[in-house]
């Protein structure tokens, strides 16, 4: 089988500071990770990869930079690297960008490609679909789980409340949400091919970067800042209102760690080692 | 750091107006007792003294655009007798100068106002206690006399006086208390006023005596002369009222004249609410402060744990408050306002509210601060009386928790050449340990304050790498500082099958404590009791057992209390007037210390006591017996102790060499 990943390079938001005069991010100088559901779909084809003997290829769109992504893909175990790399990509919104990564993948060739669900920083969760769209095959979203039988995939999609099963004959998109996956331990390996540059020269102009992209965005505002604070109803009996500040108008959580007992297993085979 | 503090904090550090007098910005001293007047007997008391007018102005030094000056009115009207009247004509002269002083800094100064009612109980034996009817304060036990019509007008007539000559003695404004404590609140307070007369029964009608003293002041000082409101929005009891009831009183009182309502809430029945510690979260009384805001033109004063500017400017630039007050913080660091002014956002001292220090006034104390050594000390170590060393000396201190870090930071700013060294790998000592305790993640403010200023001022702090005799000799240096802190002592006691641990193993190693716990307590300090709220909290069944009548006698009152609801409600219990007798198996054996009974705890998994320590001082002893450096000990390597006194130990200690 032959995998298409597509991952994309986002500033580390636990590094990123605002502003406090203009309220924007300031990205400079932040350092860029791998979007943490890209993570999660390339460790997913490492696991299909393995099961089907098949091929990965990584696929970025982005600055220079955005390459240390695909090397980190590559060194997980990725075959090939491709960064679509070129200025008139520039300021591309969700459906330009799918149009752009859609037509390079084609040129790649696939049967499956593996996206994450959305990305950490702009959340729209659109250029997964967008691809589908484009390619003209099955977009599946918030996807946990792929199973691999003959020719079919079945896809486990979480919607929070019950879990969806898809079958699917490929080729598909098939958006992973499960970021849990990103954690997976793995093994680094040293020796990578080198990135594949590619430029826009294969894509139409006016479907790319600026010029390619409807959105805009009419405005953006912080979220609840008028309520910046706790809100407590005088209504309340006061223990409910202490009670509400002091849990800083939170739930309790309840903290569980790990402590030893006389009867805990650790314990127990500290016991008989001593014992011997 | 070349950003624009005035762009920055664009609202915290613009004027603002209050009737005919303009603050340069908005940051506000609040009011609050301090115990500085002067007590020789009665009549002879409630005199300001030269270190009730030097605390305040060191705050007005440090760049605050108000300072409220904390009053009693009437001769029968103080909390303590320590608490300056400001209707004694014998106070003109401090305040001449305190007001002077304070004006040359930029600054302006209210006199707050308040005869304290019911709540004068807090001198022992008290004064006859006054409310509009008779019954206890519900906080204490000690009645109350009715107050009859002509006792309200002579109390009226002293809040007329004191306005009145001290606007002739440089007072920009009055501010009046109808706050946690104090006569007025107990008039608003649908609860402790019962009157069936003119003063009572309705809103209007409660409402009444405060808005009458309010117009009085108002016909004889004029209309542009701001008189304030502190006003208890939320009394926080079961039988209080709550923010609805404050946001209309504040609407009653915008219509009676008043420039500003500055909010607060809690009352001598709810302490933690009046004087909130560390388990309340900062800035918590925002939302009162923005209630006010919808409901009133006049301007609107947040309080409630603000001790940061961020958190200021964002509340006043979300349009929540028009004012920020902060009174623990300007303990905790005067100087936050200049330093806000200059971007040194990371030199700001934050309060962590523990009120250890500032609490003492509850026993009569003077206003000290945990972190602040120069707090209630102003004159001889406030701002500007560090002296430069005559002799620059090559100074090596031993450990970097606060008595160390302390005693660096005070003997680099005057210009000593000094190197720290640390044997683990982190700085704070056992504040590493303290701030572990739920809800006390704060403390870390000690050691994180402390270890800016050493960066700042590069002086080499080595961690990982103990101080040795050899290391001395290899350096050497002038004087040796030895900080090498403590060992917790445990008995010689057999513990059978109970695992025996020492608080600072059980914070550390809370794998280590089991599912039934038993916790002798016998410091009364946050070591028995802090250590059963962690291991509670994380589910283990504690019973903490204490000689004295309560466990954790010597830990601050109000966090004392939440300390004590949060053992019962996490299934802990207490075992009082009672000692360790003996450990058989599992079984942990307790005694009476009066009746000799013993008592049984069965299947203990875990036995924690919380001894005494024992200074760790053997580098110290070694350098002076050989007497050939000076060397010199402090904090709990000289006697084991809290932060309050190891920190000003450490601050003479440096001053001093």
């Amino acid at each position: 089988m032959k995998i298409v990943v597509c991952v994309k390079q986002v500033p580390d938001t636990a590094e990123v500071k605002i502003d406090p005069v203009t309220n924007n991010l300031v990205r400079e100088g932040v350092p860029g990770i791998m979007n943490t559901y890209d993570e999660a779909a390339v460790m997913m084809a490492l696991q299909l990869k393995e099961q089907t003997n098949g091929t990965i290829s990584v696929l970025s769109m982005g600055p220079g930079q955005a390459g240390e992504e695909l090397k980190n893909a590559m060194r997980r175990g990725a075959d090939a690297g491709y960064l679509l790399c070129d200025r008139k990509l520039g300021g591309a919104d969700t459906l330009a960008t799918g149009y752009a990564l859609a037509e390079t993948i084609r040129q790649i060739g696939y049967d499956l490609v593996l996206c994450g669900n959305e990305a950490i920083d702009g959340c729209t969760g659109q250029v997964g679909p967008l691809i589908g769209e484009f390619l003209k095959v099955p977009a599946l979203t918030y996807i946990t789980d792929i199973k691999v039988e003959q020719e079919d995939l079945f896809c486990y999609r979480d919607t929070g409340k019950c879990v969806e099963t898809y079958q699917v004959k490929g080729p598909a998109v098939v958006c992973i949400s499960d970021k849990r996956l990103a954690d997976k331990p793995y093994e680094s390996r040293e020796n990578i091919p080198e990135i594949h540059m590619l430029d826009a020269a294969h894509l139409e102009e006016e479907k790319i970067g600026r010029q390619g992209s409807p959105t805009r965005v009419a405005a953006i505002s912080v979220k609840g800042k008028e309520q910046n604070y706790l809100k407590v109803d005088y209504r309340w009996d006061c223990e409910t209102r202490i009670e509400y500040i002091m849990n800083g108008g939170l739930e309790k959580k309840k903290k569980n760690l790990n402590r030893e007992t006389k009867t805990s297993q650790a314990r127990l085979i500290m016991d008989a080692i001593m014992k011997k | 750091m070349g950003q624009d503090s005035a762009k920055v904090f664009r609202k915290l550090l613009s004027p603002i107006q209050l009737g005919d007098v303009t603050l340069k910005n908005r940051i506000i001293f609040l009011a609050h007792w301090t115990n500085f007047g002067n007590n020789h007997g009665y009549q002879e008391d409630g005199l300001a003294s030269e270190r009730l007018a030097m605390h305040y102005i060191e705050r007005a030094k440090g760049g605050a655009g108000l300072v409220c000056v904390t009053q009693s009115v009437s001769p029968g009207g103080q909390m303590g007798r320590t608490m300056v009247h400001a209707h004694d004509s014998r106070n003109e002269k401090v305040f001449r100068f305190m007001t002077e002083e304070i004006h040359k800094y930029g600054g302006k100064v209210f006199g707050q106002f308040n005869h304290q009612g019911h709540t004068s109980c807090m001198q022992r034996p008290p004064f006859r206690l006054l409310a509009p009817t008779q019954m206890p304060g519900p906080h204490c036990y000690v009645n109350t006399k009715e107050i009859e019509l002509d006792e309200m007008e002579e109390i009226k007539e002293y809040y007329v006086k004191a306005a009145v000559q001290e606007k002739e003695w440089g007072f920009d404004g009055v501010e009046l208390k109808i706050a946690h404590d104090g006569l007025l609140r107990t008039f608003v307070s649908p609860y402790l006023n019962r009157r069936t007369d003119q003063y009572g029964g309705s809103f209007e009608n409660r409402m009444r005596y405060p808005i009458e003293i309010i117009q009085a002041i108002r016909e004889k000082v004029g209309e542009g002369y701001p008189i304030g409101i502190r006003l208890c929005m939320d009394e926080f009891t079961d039988w209080g009222y709550s923010w609805d009831y404050g946001v209309r009183m504040a609407i009653a009182l915008e219509e009676a004249g008043v420039t500003y309502i500055n909010s607060d809430s809690g009352c001598f029945s709810n302490y933690n609410m009046e004087i909130p510690n560390n388990y309340i979260p900062m800035s918590f009384g925002v939302y009162m402060a923005a209630e006010l805001k919808k409901a009133l033109h006049i301007p609107v004063v947040a309080f409630g744990r603000i001790n940061d500017p961020v958190q200021a400017e964002e509340i006043l630039a979300d349009g929540n408050a028009d004012m920020i007050g902060m009174c623990r913080q300007l303990i905790c660091d005067p100087e936050t306002p200049n330093k806000i002014m200059e971007m040194r956002l990371d030199d700001i001292r934050h309060c962590m509210a523990c009120s250890e220090g500032c609490g003492l006034v509850t026993t009569q104390e003077g206003v000290v601060c945990v972190q602040n050594p120069a707090a209630g000390r102003e004159k001889r170590l406030g701002i500007g009386t560090l002296e430069p060393a005559e002799i620059k000396k090559k100074i090596l201190v031993a450990g970097a928790g606060i008595a160390g870090m302390k005693t660096a930071e005070i003997l680099a700013k005057r210009g000593h050449d000094v190197k720290v060294f640390e044997k683990n790998e982190e700085v704070g000592g056992q504040m590493l340990l303290a701030e572990r305790i739920p809800y006390r993640a704060e403390m870390s403010e000690v050691y994180r304050y402390l270890r800016v200023q050493l960066q700042e001022m590069e002086v080499p702090v080595y961690t990982g790498c103990e101080l040795t005799e050899e290391k001395i000799e290899e350096l050497n240096p002038d004087i040796v500082i030895a900080a090498t802190g403590s060992k917790p002592l445990m008995p010689d006691i057999e513990s059978g099958d109970v695992t025996l641990l020492n608080p600072r193993e059980a914070m550390e190693h809370v794998e280590k404590v089991g599912e039934k716990v038993v916790l002798i307590d016998e410091v009364g300090y946050w070591q028995a009791m802090g250590v059963a709220d962690y291991i509670g909290s994380v589910g283990a069944e504690v019973t903490i057992v204490t000689k004295e009548y309560y466990p954790g006698k010597d830990i601050e009152e109000t966090c004392q209390e939440i300390l004590y609801k949060r053992l019962l409600k996490n299934g802990g219990k207490a075992l009082v007037k009672s000692r360790l007798k003996a450990v058989t198996g599992s079984t942990v054996v307790l005694e009476n210390v009066v009746t000799h009974e013993e008592s049984r705890i069965e299947n203990v998994d875990t036995l924690i006591i919380a001894g005494q320590s024992s200074s760790d001082n053997e580098l110290y002893k070694q350098i002076k017996s050989k007497g050939d450096r000076e060397a010199y000990v402090v904090g709990d390597a000289a006697a084991p102790g809290t932060v309050l006194r190891i920190i000003f130990e450490a601050e003479e200690l440096a001053r001093r060499l």
